[in-house]
């Protein structure tokens, strides 16, 4: 066993860890946060997406001892239940949530856009989100769902 | 890498991960240990020094993708990162980890080999150099011995009248090649062919092929479509290529790569202020 401190939305942890344990495993059993979710496993579905150091990457395939001293953010650190961050809403607005395994992760991706472009283009919010499988929206609702989102967070009352 | 000596290939090294966690969930491998290379926080920058660029081994993916730098003068990297992955997979993946892995299909080497690429490699008896197109041995087999690592990647910036093209294709962009081509070709003052470099990968081979017969083609000869055409022929023979690859037979994949070489020979020409003419059938 290994100790290892990092932040997880914003506080501090520290947790000892095992050479081979996966991020997402120490997420979802150690700390409890189940939002973050093992898809595929290998590093193509994008379930299990979190920001570390507001970059999106997959904690499937990212060892636990290599977030020592990093910041990570999962779904449960961007909003609360009363108050929802401003993505969350909009893909509720939008219709963009069906089944919602898909969800935590598309919406990661779309926050770690959207910090760095608040106007991205349709293609651009594509390609954020070309790591993030849906296999039931069609993906046009989760793009409008973004695209709404952008407009509210720049300000605009839609 | 007293590490690395000590324990020798019962170790991996580790940068990413992308790859090496896949294939040890895979049960493909199994290292005792690994070592991780991104504590090493001198490992990973990206600086130019004249005509030459430098990118430590660590840098990440999605970093060479937002160089400034790169994007405007060096934009085979540019195009040939963008094609590969996804953002998480950019932000995780690293350029030295594209190259050690030694994947046929992998996006970056053909590009960089275009450019020249020259890497610097540390070992237990100090540091060599060695020119990427000579560094892969076969399908995920290098020339580092037991005890190196890449530290650094080195490219020449292309000289005036020059003109780069790299086109991948896959079934999807984030999907592994079926054929990628990177060429870069600098003209003369009269438009004929000074130096081509014709690189085709996406698991055409063991490893990346570099076209000399075909870049001797067309060398000192004024680019014009039947040549091109006849240089993408040439390139395009003698692909050693599984016939049971899961993403295109070799027949599929010397047909296609004859267009594609084609169309990059001319799109680098288009770029390097020489004519094309004849555009449009392509």
């Amino acid at each position: 066993m290994k100790e290892i401190e990092f932040t997880i939305n914003g506080r501090k942890k520290r947790i000892a860890v095992r050479p081979k344990d996966l991020l997402l495993n120490v997420i979802r059993e150690e700390l409890g946060l189940k939002g973050t979710k093992y898809g595929c496993g290998t590093g193509e579905c994008g379930a299990c997406t979190v920001l570390l150091d507001g970059r999106p990457i997959l904690s499937c395939l990212t060892l636990a001892v290599a977030v020592n001293g990093k910041s990570i953010t999962t779904i449960e650190g961007i909003g609360t239940d009363e108050h929802l961050h401003p993505i969350q809403q909009a893909f509720i607005d939008a219709g963009a949530i069906q089944c919602g395994y898909c969800t935590p992760g598309m919406i990661l991706s779309a926050k770690a856009l959207l910090d760095k472009n608040p106007n991205p283009s349709e293609e651009e919010i594509k390609e954020a989100i070309k790591g993030n499988l849906c296999r039931c929206t069609g993906y046009v609702k989760i793009i409008a769902a973004i695209q709404l989102a952008a407009k509210r967070m720049r300000g605009e009352r839609v | 890498m007293a590490l690395l000596s000590r324990y020798g290939d019962k170790a991996k090294l580790i940068a990413g991960g992308t790859d090496l966690l896949v294939d040890m969930k895979n049960e493909k491998i199994n290292p005792q240990y690994l070592i991780s290379l991104m504590k090493i926080t001198g490992l990973s920058y990206i600086a130019e020094e004249g005509d030459v660029l430098r990118i430590g081994a660590t840098t990440t993916l999605r970093e060479l993708e937002e160089s400034q730098i790169i994007e405007k003068r060096y934009g085979l990297i540019s195009k040939a990162v963008k094609c590969l992955g996804t953002v998480q997979i950019r932000n995780m993946a690293t350029i030295g980890g594209n190259i050690c892995n030694a994947v046929p299909s992998a996006d970056l080497p053909p590009a960089l080999v275009a450019l020249n690429a020259t890497l610097k490699i540390v070992g237990p008896n100090g540091e060599r150099t060695m020119p990427l197109e000579d560094f892969f041995a076969g399908v995920k087999k290098t020339k580092l011995s037991v005890g190196e690592l890449l530290k650094e990647i080195a490219v020449e910036r292309p000289p005036a009248r020059s003109g780069t093209a790299f086109i991948k294709l896959s079934r999807t962009a984030e999907d592994l090649a079926i054929v990628n081509v990177a060429v870069r070709i600098t003209l003369n003052e009269d438009d004929t062919c000074r130096e081509a470099r014709i690189v085709i990968g996406g698991g055409v081979g063991p490893t990346l092929i570099r076209s000399r017969e075909a870049e001797k083609l067309l060398l000192g000869k004024k680019m014009e479509e039947e040549l091109v055409k006849r240089a993408a022929e040439v390139a395009c023979t003698g692909f050693s290529c599984r016939p049971t690859s899961i993403r295109a037979s070799p027949e599929y994949k010397a047909e296609v790569g004859r267009v594609l070489v084609k169309r990059a020979l001319l799109e680098a020409l288009k770029k390097a202020g020489g004519v094309v003419e004849d555009d449009e059938r392509n």
